[in-house]
């Protein structure tokens, strides 16, 4: 698979050749500021650069940040999940994600959400959330999901 | 029915001509020896006065330079039949052709604007609107120069010194002042704006409004200490105050003023009223320079909100009157600038204003730590010289990367969040003060007002070709900034360019049409009322005056874009009307041509280069030369098809290169649509081409027609 074939298929992904590579993208994003190994910019031109997909692209929160801010418009936020999808139609959910999938099976969300949460949202003034298994019984009928 | 002269020359040999040239007794064939003698050229002239004209020999490239009136049709037999080894019969079909056209086209008339009134009025006395009153008073014509600020000098004045040196603006501004103040010529109003303009090159009526009055020679201190308003212009002042520029007084900045009459108590000469005067002048100058984008904009910077962050321009008034001394500074560039959120250009000086900034606060305080953010160093020519001293001698550190966003921390230190890129990491920058350079705007409302067209933020003219040889001449000129952003230095060498101008125009008593321009039958254009053409120009010529579209004769530059778009019939351009050129195709054309309608910039000359070289190509090809393929309507290219032609091409210039910006682009789009309609015709698409041919590429050329030939 040439990833920069698959990118160009795209209308969002085209606009990988916006960037000009000011890290305004990076400066910003949360999980950069939380983790050095992570860093948008670097995805995109070692994506334009060596057309290669690595296992950091799932580090993105999609918070979106980037891509509101971004002078030259490029779509970062969804050419990451863009390249999310490439990268699972290659080579399967990787490993590490496979318990986010379960937790989102169980419970509706990717992390549990137990009592500590609740409380946390409380403070912030945000009415608690429940569980539900509506997202599981979406999952089973469409066939999807951890095997 | 017209007579008709139709002029041969052969060039010494080098084009045979058709034997038994004839085309029926009303069109008089007359072989000269010469193109280049007196009798030639008066041979021609005087046939103009009476009959209509067709000249055959070289390229229009050659013939152009001899004759210079629009109403002469030129056919090349030189470039493109004789030196590609056609046939001469083919010259027959091309002189029939033109017959035809010229048979069904009106004569453009010579058009002439007198220069009523040798004065110019310069909107703006910043340093351009300065330089350029001096040169247009120096040559002795009166000149206008109106300030909307109670002072002249501009953005210049209100700067504490000038890149790349750090010259004081002293140096510049002081002399250039009281060499224009004093010039009997000039006219200095200021707080003074204008309200409307009206006219046309030589004669335009423009209306100023004047508030409150000059007394000069009087400077009550008191008159300042009495005024209770306090405004903050990037320095504290009240609303009456004193700049050292000019005139000599105590100004009063109406946006501020509350009308209290406190200062009028001092000095009872004062005067807050308005009053409005109505000026003739021959020409106007836009010199209104540029103003800062609104940092506010730019929410993640915290302009507004932090008081420690500032627009380059506050940052250089509060640093050099000694209002502030940070420890730190992050001076982050391109703020707001080439972001398509914001403004999607580069403003050229706010790298070296970022580097200004730098020196600036070095020089004065060197123990500071200064830090430059940017996306990409600017430093072009002899300013990375500027960019060497700061960082060699200076030791400011550059960090490449475009802050993300500033907060404030709980001590009141502002922090920046940003990717150094060649780390490859985040890093935050704890600092006392962040000087934003946040790029530039134009003064787009009297743009408006005075009817300059701009693509994108600054006028036209300066993107592309408004102004280039072929346009008709004007009275309206942009000197300085207000083009685009310009340094100091710049500025004064290319204000020598709108006072250029004013002078060439004011210095004759009338100034004549070049290029034949597009015109509109009211009446036609009254049923349909489409206002497609208005859309259509890329110079803003075609505009609605009352209820009627009008084109305007000194910005229409002649391309015919607007007239292939009007499909009433009603917008036609001068020397190729529809009319015209459909009767040239049908009458050039015969069974199995290739008929190619070539641009005169571009295409026109890769064919005629295949001359030079003596390229062959299809005898079959037949060229029609036009101002843009802009022009070439639907019409044109299904006429070409039922006269015969077996393959279309249509030619212009590489993308993005059309002379008259958007014309190849807007035939591409017709093209395509044309070519579905042809599929219905029973008429094969792949036989109608749209091609860029550079006027370098003369074998593309032979290509393509050589493969159009092919076809069936
Ligand atoms: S913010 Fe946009 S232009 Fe800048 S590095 Fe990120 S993707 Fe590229
Ligand atoms: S959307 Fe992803 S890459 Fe963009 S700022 Fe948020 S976490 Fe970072
Ligand atoms: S489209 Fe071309 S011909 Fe028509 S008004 Fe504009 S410049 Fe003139």
């Amino acid at each position: 698979m040439d990833l920069r074939e698959e990118l160009r298929s795209e209308i969002d992904g085209k606009t990988i050749n916006y960037c000009f590579s000011c890290g305004m993208c990076t400066g910003g994003c949360p999980s950069a500021r939380l983790n050095e190994k992570y860093n948008p910019r670097r995805i995109l031109h070692r994506a334009v650069i060596e057309g290669k997909i690595e296992d950091d692209i799932w580090l993105c929160t999609n918070c979106y940040t980037c891509q509101e801010r971004c002078p030259t418009k490029t779509k970062v936020a969804d050419i990451i999940s863009f390249m999310r999808r490439i990268y699972v139609k290659e080579k399967g959910i990787p490993e590490f994600i496979k318990p986010l999938v379960t937790n989102l099976q169980a419970c509706g969300f990717t992390a549990p959400i137990g009592e500590l949460e609740n409380k946390r949202r409380e403070r912030m003034g945000l009415p608690p959330v429940k569980t539900n298994d509506e997202i599981k019984r979406i999952i089973e009928k469409t066939g999807g999901g951890v095997k | 029915m017209h007579c008709l002269k139709v002029f041969l020359y052969d060039f010494g040999g080098e084009i045979k001509y058709p034997e038994n040239l004839s085309f029926g007794k009303d069109v008089e064939i007359i072989r000269i020896k010469d193109i280049s003698t007196e009798e030639t050229r008066k041979a021609v002239e005087k046939a103009l006065e009476t009959d209509q004209v067709i000249f055959v020999g070289p390229s229009h490239r050659i013939s152009e330079r001899f004759f210079h009136d629009p109403n002469i049709k030129y056919v090349n037999a030189r470039e493109q039949v004789a030196w590609v080894g056609h046939n001469p019969e083919k010259i027959r079909d091309l002189i029939q052709g033109s017959i035809d056209k010229l048979r069904s086209s009106s004569k453009i008339e010579k058009k002439r604007f007198p220069i009523k009134y040798k004065s110019a009025l310069v909107i703006g006395a910043g340093i351009a609107g300065l330089e350029t009153a001096r040169q247009i008073a120096n040559s002795g014509y009166k000149v206008y120069l109106i300030e909307k600020k109670p002072f002249i000098g501009g953005l210049v004045a209100r700067l504490d010194r000038l890149y790349p040196a750090g010259t004081p603006n002293s140096h510049v501004l002081y002399p250039l002042i009281n060499e224009v103040v004093s010039n009997p010529n000039v006219e200095v109003l200021v707080n003074t704006e204008m309200l409307e303009a009206d006219g046309i090159v030589g004669d335009y009526t423009v209306k100023l409004r004047t508030k409150g009055n000059v007394v000069e020679g009087k400077l009550p201190k008191k008159c300042e200490e009495v005024c209770p308003v306090v405004v903050e212009d990037k320095i504290i002042r009240k609303a009456i105050y004193y700049q050292p520029t000019y005139p000599e007084a105590y100004g009063i900045d109406f946006d501020s003023c509350n009308k209290c009459g406190n200062c009028v108590k001092v000095l009872p000469e004062l005067t807050l009223g308005e009053s409005e005067k109505t000026l003739h002048v021959g020409a106007i100058v836009v010199a209104t320079g540029l103003k800062g984008y609104d940092a506010k904009r730019i929410t993640e910077y915290g302009y507004g909100k932090y008081p420690n962050v500032f627009t380059k321009l506050e940052f250089e008034r509060k640093f050099a009157n000694g209002f502030i001394k940070p420890k730190s500074v992050v001076i982050v560039n391109c703020a707001g600038s080439r972001d398509k959120n914001h403004l999607p250009y580069c403003s050229r000086v706010c790298c070296m204003l970022g580097l200004k900034a730098a020196k600036l606060i070095k020089d004065t305080a060197p123990e500071t730590e200064v830090f430059v953010n940017y996306i990409d160093m600017r430093s072009y020519g002899i300013f990375e010289e500027f960019y060497n001293t700061v960082r060699e001698t200076y030791g400011v550190k550059f960090v490449q990367g475009r802050p993300s966003e500033i907060l404030q921390d709980a001590e009141g230190k502002l922090v920046v969040r940003c990717e150094d890129i060649l780390l490859g990491k985040n890093i935050e920058m704890k600092v006392d003060c962040v000087v934003l350079m946040t790029g530039f705007v134009p003064d787009k409302e009297t743009f408006e007002k005075l009817g300059i067209y701009s693509s994108g933020a600054y006028p036209v003219e300066y993107v592309n070709s408004t102004y280039s040889i072929d346009s008709n001449p004007r009275g309206i000129f942009i000197a300085g900034s207000a083009g685009y952003p310009k340094d100091v230095a710049e500025i004064l060498i290319n204000a020598a360019n709108a006072p250029g101008g004013v002078i060439e125009i004011l210095s004759k008593d009338y100034v004549e049409n070049k290029t034949p321009t597009a015109k509109i039958d009211s009446k036609i254009c009254a049923e349909n009322n489409c206002r497609i053409c208005i859309t259509a120009c890329p110079y803003g010529a075609v505009h609605m005056k009352g209820e009627e579209v009008t084109v305007s004769e000194e910005v229409c530059m002649g391309c015919g874009i607007c007239t292939a778009t009007c499909a009433a019939g009603a917008n036609q351009l001068e020397g190729f009307e529809e009319k015209g050129m459909l009767a040239q195709i049908g009458g050039m054309t015969k069974q199995g041509d290739i008929i190619a309608f070539m641009c005169k910039w571009s295409s026109y000359n890769a064919a005629d280069k295949a001359g030079h070289e003596r390229l062959t190509y299809p005898e079959n090809v037949k060229i029609i030369r036009i101002p843009c393929t802009g022009r070439v309507s639907s019409q044109m290219i299904l006429k070409a098809y039922e006269s015969g032609a077996k393959a279309v091409l249509v030619a212009g210039c590489p993308p993005d290169a059309c002379h008259y910006f958007t014309g190849n682009f807007k035939a591409r789009k017709r093209i395509t649509a044309l070519k579905e309609m042809l599929k219905q015709f029973g008429i094969d698409p792949a036989t109608l081409a749209l091609e860029w041919i550079g006027k370098d590429e003369s074998k593309r050329f032979v290509d393509i027609v050589t493969g159009l030939n092919g076809k069936k």
